[in-house]
């Protein structure tokens, strides 16, 4: 089975190289784009297995690259985890309608985004394991 | 009925109070050790060194600003990124710290009814930074003690709220 390919879309360097040292023991490819139009263009290209999507950045925000993403035929079942400082009721069930798999509330521990993601990569590969029975 | 009660002063010091060590504690591995707190922060006000801001807008109205000296700044953007920070590795730290701060109060804002939306956060540098809002209400201020340096982590909120 090869490894996992995670897309982390942030426009922060800072959540970029926390996220880049989580992983980094982990046999999982990580992917980088720096705002919501960049992270369409390497989704599209790469097809990874879970995005790791901000929703505050310029250019493009999470939420309106969310949006492109579940309405895009090829790319809307790629599993996505917003990362965001706003957990307020409002705010988590705004992006839970819009089909997120999961959130994350800032700030974090890189366990806490380890097991998240690393759920959804296992969940996926069982599932495709189940398929090519 | 009556409504829900405002949130005063006190509220806002709690509330950077609680949110303001765990984003250092959590992101950075430092620990932030609350000063005293200051109600009704006196107007206009210095800051120097690098400073992360982010406007609130809505039923809530206002800025929320954290002040770095250039040294701890540094000091910070090393505990995350290891290495030599640049001036842009340390603006992007700071700035994202801002928000994660500012991120959690309009959480606590919004679930008690002022709902309101953040800015992009902006960072400035400068010798002498003034900071100041007209009709603010709310006017908070507390310096935190960060591990591993000798100076303070300043943040302030200046607000006002919709009736």
């Amino acid at each position: 089975m090869s490894s996992p390919k995670i897309l982390s879309v942030d426009d922060s360097r800072m959540i970029q190289a926390i996220i880049k040292k989580a992983f980094a023991d982990y046999d999982v490819q990580m992917l980088f784009a720096n705002n919501g139009a960049e992270g369409l263009d390497v989704a599209a290209k790469e097809m990874p297995d879970v995005i790791l999507l901000d929703i505050t950045m310029p250019v493009m925000d999470g939420v309106e690259c969310l949006g492109k993403l579940k309405a895009d035929p090829s790319l809307k079942d790629i599993p996505v985890v917003m990362l965001t400082a706003e957990m307020g009721k409002e705010n988590v069930l705004r992006i839970v309608k819009m089909g997120v798999r999961d959130y994350i509330v800032k700030p974090f521990t890189e366990a806490n985004v380890i097991e998240r993601v690393y759920r959804i990569v296992t969940l996926k590969q069982k599932a495709a394991a189940a398929r090519a029975r | 009925m009556p409504g829900p009660e405002k949130p005063g002063n006190s509220l806002f010091i709690e509330t950077i109070n609680r949110y303001v060590p765990e984003v250092m504690q959590t992101m950075v591995g430092l620990t932030a050790t609350p000063g005293q707190g200051i109600e009704n922060y006196p107007q206009p006000s210095k800051l120097q060194g690098v400073t992360g801001s982010i406007r609130l807008s809505g039923k809530v109205n206002g800025m929320v600003y954290t002040a770095y000296s250039e040294s701890l700044s540094k000091h910070v953007a090393k505990k995350i990124l290891g290495g030599n920070a640049g001036d842009q590795d340390i603006s992007d730290v700071v700035a994202e710290l801002t928000n994660m701060i500012t991120g959690n109060l309009k959480s606590r804002l919004c679930d008690m009814g002022y709902n309101c939306s953040l800015s992009i956060p902006s960072v400035m540098r400068g010798e002498e930074i003034t900071v100041s809002a007209k009709n603010a209400t709310i006017c908070v201020g507390n310096d935190y003690a960060i591990e591993g340096s000798s100076d303070s982590l300043r943040v302030l909120v200046f607000a006002s709220l919709e009736n």
